[in-house]
């Protein structure tokens, strides 16, 4: 396997496409995993510059915007990064672009879960990349209950202003889509979630929830709960940094968590979330630390090296609530990771609305899962 | 990033390349375009003097300089320069480069501000937010804090009121106090006292009767027999009254005492009465054994089962002594099937010299009940009355399993 990532932040779209196309042609790509900020909007030039640099109309490109990107040397609230791999003849890849995502999230995960399928084949590993504007929790019904693969991703995000978004597929720049990215043959990777948040308080029962609004827990709206449990108003400064922890008591390593999302609290003391949650779910409310998070990713990093395989490439979703939390400090979620390996590992990645992946136990890895407020590192090599 | 030359006039100047000039040509690094007219150069991308970066060359007689965008440079010069172009071209491509570089990171620069001016309003609208629940907490605690001090002017206001009242009351219960020691000692020194001038008085009367029994007409015989009976009745009424003071006067420290044993003692004490009446007397097994003082206990129960041999009606008295464990106490009764109170008289009985019958009807002096009161007083119980008239009466007290240290 082949590998290499780059990044730039000029400004002009096509500009940065040609300088990322440019930089990852000595590695012939394949696939590249493209993540950019959002101003690098319609008309896709963006895909036109990279396709014109990489000089090869047959690369699949898939990816998605973000709140900034990660790349192996950088950290950035603005420009573009990608990820180049060739899998030297033994890994074969597919793409499955679906549309109407908001309206029928279940259909289009469904149908782009087929396509992959349709050769007959089913794919080692799958990347995903979705708009933000849908209810991720039917997705992940999908992903958690029909697709057996491990599935990572997530969704596409913004300047945290919660308005727009890109998703990338081959040349088009879409929108209300979702993509999968099915990767097939004798692919080596591992993956890591971190969301081991420090709930407080009391566990609370929800009674009134519907898609992604919270409405009351415990008999009280679902802000007076919160507040109940960290002693002040839920504030727009809160996303990331409170975050509601839902237990599943059949499975008690499969924890997920949701964060509360930008204007949040109504006045019936509602809280919209980043994600769907149940009525009847058990949650607690979980206060993060920076000092946590960093920790957390530093053990991430450090069990990387101990795999049966050398990494060759890495891809990061992490939530935009660490990033929000973390604040100067968020190239840590990079930085580890080359710390640990010694060495500069072609990584590209994004701050995501929503993190895919599964959990993994002592019985390998759970059903594919939804959070929030998470670290998603995927791990790839031969 | 790099640098261009391209000539869309041929030939061309020397280095400059006459290829199909790409997009991927105009918007990589810095471009030098040899062009007739500027018009031929902006056809070749929509938006070319705002994207691409460089300088185009037109020919023309004289020098000439100007700019045609943000990077965007024309120069009209004479054929004159043109073997020298590229030389003369290369700096300032590659400055422009630069600029181009530097013009990303002022973009850059913009789009940071635009984030933080967002994310300065969201910390407004918290600031916002939390100062106008601060207004919230701090008037409700303003409120609150009057409402306590209303409160605490009142409480200070009670306790004032309480203290004199409590005053009020401790020299209340001591002149209490004080008159139940004095009429306790009145009522045993009286009784007690009176006992010898009665004996004598009716000794002397008895005497009066044997000595001139042949001078007394009938008359004079009746009076001196109502004059003896008289004065036994008031020798009984002072023994009761010296009984029912000496409960409080006379009283003993209590100890374990068998309650079996006090039946016992009691129902020997009314073998007479009992074989008279020919009572029937039954009583529930294992009796506890209490803390009190023996000796009124067995006057408490010989009092009540008494009563219920006295106020039998008609029929052979049918008595039934029992007892439950209430928890913190023990509940006795002693039930009849005598004749029965109205329930208007169950406060009444257990007041001294209180009498529901005429002597005629039922001989006493009105003191046995309160005695019993006085006593399961004393005892830190509770006494009372249940009774149906015509069918009979339980008479029911409470003694504490662990009663207080007495004073």
């Amino acid at each position: 396997m082949r590998t290499l990532s780059t990044c730039t932040r000029l400004d002009d779209p096509y500009r940065a496409g040609l300088a990322l196309g440019t930089a990852l042609r000595p590695v012939a790509p394949e696939v590249v995993f493209l993540f950019s900020t959002v101003h690098y909007g319609q008309p896709p030039e963006l895909l036109e510059g990279l396709y014109d640099g990489l000089d090869n109309e047959s690369v699949l490109v898939i990816g998605n915007s973000g709140d900034g990107f990660y790349e192996s040397g950088e950290v950035s609230d603005h420009g573009v990064a990608a990820l180049g791999l060739n899998g030297e003849g033994r890994l074969r890849f597919r793409l499955a672009t679906e549309a109407s995502l908001g309206e029928d999230p279940e259909g289009a995960a469904r149908r782009a879960w087929a396509s992959l399928q349709s050769g007959g084949e089913k794919p080692a590993l799958v990347f995903l990349a979705a708009d933000f504007r849908t209810d991720a929790t039917r997705i992940e019904a999908v992903l958690h209950d029909e697709i057996d693969v491990p599935v990572v991703g997530g969704l596409a995000a913004d300047d945290n202003r919660m308005q727009n978004c890109l998703v990338f597929a081959g040349r088009q720049m879409l929108d209300d889509s979702l993509v999968m990215l099915g990767v097939y043959g004798p692919l080596r990777f591992e993956i890591a979630i971190g969301n081991s948040l420090s709930p407080v308080g009391r566990a609370g029962l929800i009674e009134a929830a519907e898609g992604t609004s919270l409405n009351r827990i415990d008999g009280l709206s679902a802000a007076d709960f919160v507040e109940r449990e960290t002693g002040k108003p839920v504030l727009e400064s809160d996303r990331g940094i409170v975050t509601l922890s839902i237990a599943n008591p059949e499975r008690p390593g499969e924890k997920r968590l949701r964060s509360i999302m930008r204007h949040a609290a109504d006045a019936e003391g509602s809280i919209s979330l980043y994600g769907g949650i149940e009525t009847g779910k058990s949650v607690r409310v979980c206060r993060a630390h920076p000092a946590d998070l960093i920790a957390e990713v530093q053990a991430i990093a450090e069990r990387a090296t101990q795999l049966d395989f050398a990494p060759k490439a890495a891809l990061i979703v992490s939530c935009v609530g660490r990033k929000w939390l973390l604040n100067e400090q968020i190239e840590h979620e990079v930085r580890e990771l080359s710390q640990s390996l010694g060495r500069r590992l072609p990584l590209a990645g994004y701050p995501s609305f929503g993190e895919i992946g599964p959990l993994k136990d002592e019985w390998g890895y759970t059903p594919n899962l939804f959070h929030n407020m998470t670290y998603v590192l995927l791990l790839l090599g031969d | 990033m790099s640098i261009h030359f391209f000539s869309l006039v041929s030939p061309p100047p020397p280095g400059f390349d006459t290829g199909p000039v790409r997009k991927r040509e105009l918007l990589s690094g810095a471009l030098a375009l040899y062009v007739l007219r500027v018009a031929d150069a902006e056809a070749l991308l929509p938006d070319f003097r705002a994207r691409v970066q460089g300088i185009l060359l037109t020919p023309a007689a004289q020098y000439a300089c100007q700019r045609l965008g943000g990077g965007l440079w024309q120069v009209e010069l004479p054929a004159a320069y043109l073997p020298q172009l590229r030389e003369i071209l290369e700096l300032p491509l590659r400055l422009l480069e630069e600029q181009g570089q530097n013009r990303a990171l002022a973009v850059e620069q913009t789009l940071n501000i635009t984030r933080l001016r967002g994310e300065l309003q969201l910390t407004r609208e918290d600031y916002n937010r939390i100062t106008a629940k601060l207004h919230t907490q701090v008037s409700d605690l303003v409120h609150m804090q009057e409402l306590l001090r209303q409160q605490l002017d009142e409480q200070l206001r009670d306790k004032a009121a309480l203290a004199d009242s409590e005053a009020h009351l401790r020299k209340l219960a001591d002149n209490l106090q004080r008159s139940n020691t004095d009429l306790q000692r009145f009522a045993y020194v009286a009784s007690h006292d009176l006992q010898e001038p009665l004996r004598a008085v009716a000794g002397c009367v008895r005497l009066l009767q044997q000595l001139y029994e042949p001078q007394l007409d009938a008359r004079a015989h009746e009076l001196i027999s109502h004059a003896i009976a008289g004065a036994l009745r008031m020798q009984t009424l002072i023994n009761d009254l010296l009984s029912f003071s000496r409960v409080e006067s006379r009283g003993k420290a209590f100890a374990a005492i068998p309650m079996q044993r006090v039946l016992d003692a009691a129902l020997a004490n009314l073998s007479a009465a009992r074989d008279e009446a020919q009572a029937q007397i039954s009583q529930d097994l294992n009796l506890p054994t209490v803390q009190g003082d023996e000796g009124q206990l067995v006057q408490l129960l010989q009092n009540l089962i008494g009563n219920a041999i006295k106020y039998r009606g008609d029929k052979p008295p049918e008595i039934h002594f029992g007892f439950r464990d209430s928890g913190e106490d023990y509940e006795f009764f002693v039930s009849d099937r005598g004749i029965g109170i109205e329930p208007k008289y169950f406060d009444k009985i257990f007041v001294i010299f209180q009498r529901l019958h005429t002597r005629e009807e039922y001989p006493g002096t009105g003191v046995g009940l309160a005695i019993c009161q006085r006593v399961v007083d004393r005892h830190q119980g509770r006494l009372w009355v249940e009774s149906t008239p015509g069918q009979g009466t339980s008479f029911r007290f409470t003694l504490p399993k662990r009663p207080e240290p007495l004073t």
